[in-house]
């Protein structure tokens, strides 16, 4: 069988997929990045492996994600493709008549305006990561509980708590001293979620038009309380796909796969999960934009630099 | 006399090439970089727009060379915080102890601020009106050939067979124009540039997206704010045009003469009127035009860049917005201040650049099979 491979490299999770020719998932794994992007992938190929034949073979790699570049380098990929494309073509595959994408990840939110099933508007968060995934995770650390109960306890609020959404500062202080006032938790929480989609439609949507059918994917779309809160805010069901944690990595496999011409560049599971494989910065001194190189070392070699303003160490 | 003065992407050939010609000596600090920037945001108020923090490093480092007079650009008839900048800034720098005369230039004033040029050297040197007119023409010829060589290089960019030759051509002919002081060698140059730019090998069936790159003109001017949009484009095959360029900055506020290429500026403000009425400051009512212009013409998206704060260009935001959907052309906005970083900003970018190559392919009915650059 020929498979295709996406990874999707993020700031908090690492995300890979192998897909078949009819872009079905044959496996997936999803594991948190911890810091380590390197090591994240590694660890991500190692478990994609064990769901594979040893007669199967992978006719492409595509990365994206934040780490996108260093992946690339690292398993040398066919292709490497921002996330915003990723997410919009894996979309509308497996929903034809998708019309928006919302994607709430680790470190930003993003929504994509989808038409005829190609991407044609999209926005990002700027200047601010409140109501990310990383918030939610640091709440969620800081009462103690599970990330993964976070949603369902929103979902057993039984009053309306209103908590400021303009920034994570402001919501975290809001929320404490909200719990002081001996307001119940799971309100809270629901009250949290609420925050979040409003900070979203406000920060990140800016009025953009959010047609049915939307799709929630991300990290977050795990969160049954944001979806609740975003079907209340907008007054739409939402459909939380069957692989909204690793849309991107199989949007990253699609797009390696449309480019593939039979032969990948990749370097195979075995090779790539033992590499020695490093990435060291250092600041050039040459001219006052001291731009911060990155070198990316493979076996002892330097196979790739960037970073620089001026190409001098591309 | 030590003049310095601050740098708008290549400005500073021809401001040389004229204050250095009529007897006094030009001390400029190097092109805007992470120190002039970091330099600027420590002195200016925090929340003033980027190009003010940047020009201020600028005027500093002139003064660490040794300046003993700043020229500052901005004031007058502006309506936005740009009317301000040059005696804030002039206010800010005496506050750090340093001696210099100011020389404030604006649009209706440049005429006065040559007069005082003059008045102030008039001591170490005599200039006749020959040296002035001498200076004036080598400003001009400077100024149109670092036209000419960026549009060549623009336009050759993204058809490039192997990437990096029009940008380092671009690199070695603005040095040399920067050097030559020759009016006579100057004129003739301009065929060389042309041929040097012709020999590049193109790959001539490529259709690059095509780009309008509007906004605040310093933004849209200079590379160092804009993290070098205009090549990183050309490097991704789009084909990027700046709604205004240095020279046509210059000229248009030092003489009043429209150096427009295709579009002039009376005829943009014409087009952006149903939208918006007068210009509020910055570039916003010509940027305007230029939009409706671009989407006419059959551009494929727009790039809009502002200082983030910028009065005008927020205000002018939502009229972007409704051009964007009444003509149906992509539209991409960016807020720049000293947090912006090159990793979002070029990701925002190059997923727009794939959006509008698969609408494109969509309009030509081809598969939306998306090409790597």
């Amino acid at each position: 069988m020929k498979y295709y491979l996406g990874i999707d490299v993020g700031s908090i999770s690492a995300k890979g997929v192998i897909i078949d020719e009819n872009y079905k998932v044959i496996a997936n794994c999803y594991l948190r990045t911890l810091g380590r992007p390197i090591d994240a992938i590694k660890e991500v190929l190692k478990n994609l492996k064990k769901n594979l034949s040893s007669s199967a073979e992978i006719r492409s790699v595509g990365t994206t994600g934040s780490a996108r570049r260093l992946a690339g380098i690292m398993l040398n990929a066919d292709i490497v493709k921002n996330e915003i494309i990723a997410h919009a073509i894996a979309a509308s595959h497996f929903y034809p008549d998708v019309n928006t994408i919302i994607e709430i990840g680790g470190q930003d939110s993003k929504l994509i305006i989808i038409r005829d099933a190609i991407p044609v508007d999209f926005a990002m968060n700027t200047v601010c990561a409140a109501g990310t995934g990383s918030f939610l995770d640091h709440q969620a650390i800081r009462l103690g509980l599970p990330i993964e109960e976070f949603g369902k306890l929103a979902l057993m609020a039984k009053n309306k708590v209103h908590i400021a959404s303009r920034c994570t500062v402001f919501a975290e202080s809001d929320m404490i001293h909200k719990t002081q006032l001996g307001i119940q938790r799971n309100d809270i929480i629901s009250g949290l979620c609420e925050a979040i989609v409003r900070n979203y439609l406000t920060a990140v949507a800016k009025g953009k038009e959010i047609k049915p059918l939307i799709l929630f994917q991300g990290g977050v779309a795990a969160n049954d309380g944001v979806k609740k809160s975003f079907e209340k805010a907008l007054g739409i069901k939402i459909h939380v796909p069957e692989h909204f944690l690793v849309m991107g990595a199989i949007g990253a496999a699609m797009l390696s796969g449309y480019k593939s011409n039979g032969k990948t560049s990749f370097i195979g599971f075995d090779k790539s999960i033992d590499l020695k494989f490093e990435s060291r910065g250092f600041e050039c001194q040459d001219c006052p934009n001291h731009c911060e190189i990155v070198e990316a070392v493979r076996d002892r070699q330097t196979i790739a630099r960037y970073g620089s303003r001026c190409g001098k160490w591309n | 006399m030590k003049v310095g003065f601050q740098h708008m992407g290549n400005l500073h050939i021809a401001l040389a090439a004229f204050i250095g010609n009529i007897g006094c000596d030009v001390v400029l600090g190097p092109k805007p970089n992470k120190e002039t920037l970091n330099t600027g945001v420590k002195y200016a108020p925090e929340l003033v727009c980027l190009p003010f923090k940047v020009t201020l490093g600028d005027l500093f480092q002139s003064l660490k060379k040794g300046a003993d007079t700043l020229v500052f650009i901005g004031g007058g008839d502006w309506s936005c915080r740009f009317g301000y900048y040059g005696r804030i800034q002039c206010s800010i720098l005496k506050k750090f102890g340093y001696e210099f005369k100011p020389l404030f230039v604006s649009s209706e004033n440049t005429k006065s601020v040559a007069s005082q040029i003059l008045k102030l050297n008039n001591n170490s040197w005599t200039i006749t009106l020959k040296n002035v007119l001498r200076a004036f023409t080598l400003a001009w010829h400077k100024s149109k050939l670092v036209n000419l060589t960026e549009e060549l290089a623009r336009r050759t960019r993204p058809f490039e067979i192997e990437k990096g030759g029009a940008s380092k051509l671009e690199r070695e002919f603005l040095k040399t124009i920067e050097e030559e002081n020759s009016i006579y060698k100057l004129r003739r140059m301009k065929q060389k540039i042309k041929e040097s730019f012709f020999s590049i090998k193109e790959n001539s069936t490529f259709e690059p997206l095509r780009i309008l790159i509007v906004g605040e003109s310093y933004c849209v001017i200079e590379p160092f704010v804009n993290f070098d949009l205009i090549e990183y484009l050309g490097g991704q095959g789009a084909l990027a045009e700046p709604f205004l360029t240095a020279h046509q900055w210059l000229f248009y506020h030092a003489l009043r003469k429209d150096e427009g290429s295709n579009l002039s500026k009376e005829k943009a403000k014409k087009l952006a009127e149903p939208f918006w009425a007068y210009g509020t400051g910055g570039e916003d009512q010509v940027s305007i035009g230029h939009a409706i212009n671009a989407a006419r013409q059959g551009f494929d998206g727009i790039i809009h860049l502002m200082p983030f704060s910028c009065m005008p260009e927020t205000a002018a935001l939502p009229v972007f917005e409704k051009i964007s959907k009444l003509y149906s052309i992509p539209f991409l906005n960016f807020s720049l201040d000293e947090y912006s970083s090159p990793t979002g900003f070029y990701t925002r970018i190059e997923a727009f650049l794939d959006c509008l190559m698969l609408r494109r392919k969509k309009i030509f009915n081809k598969s939306p099979i998306l090409s790597s650059p």
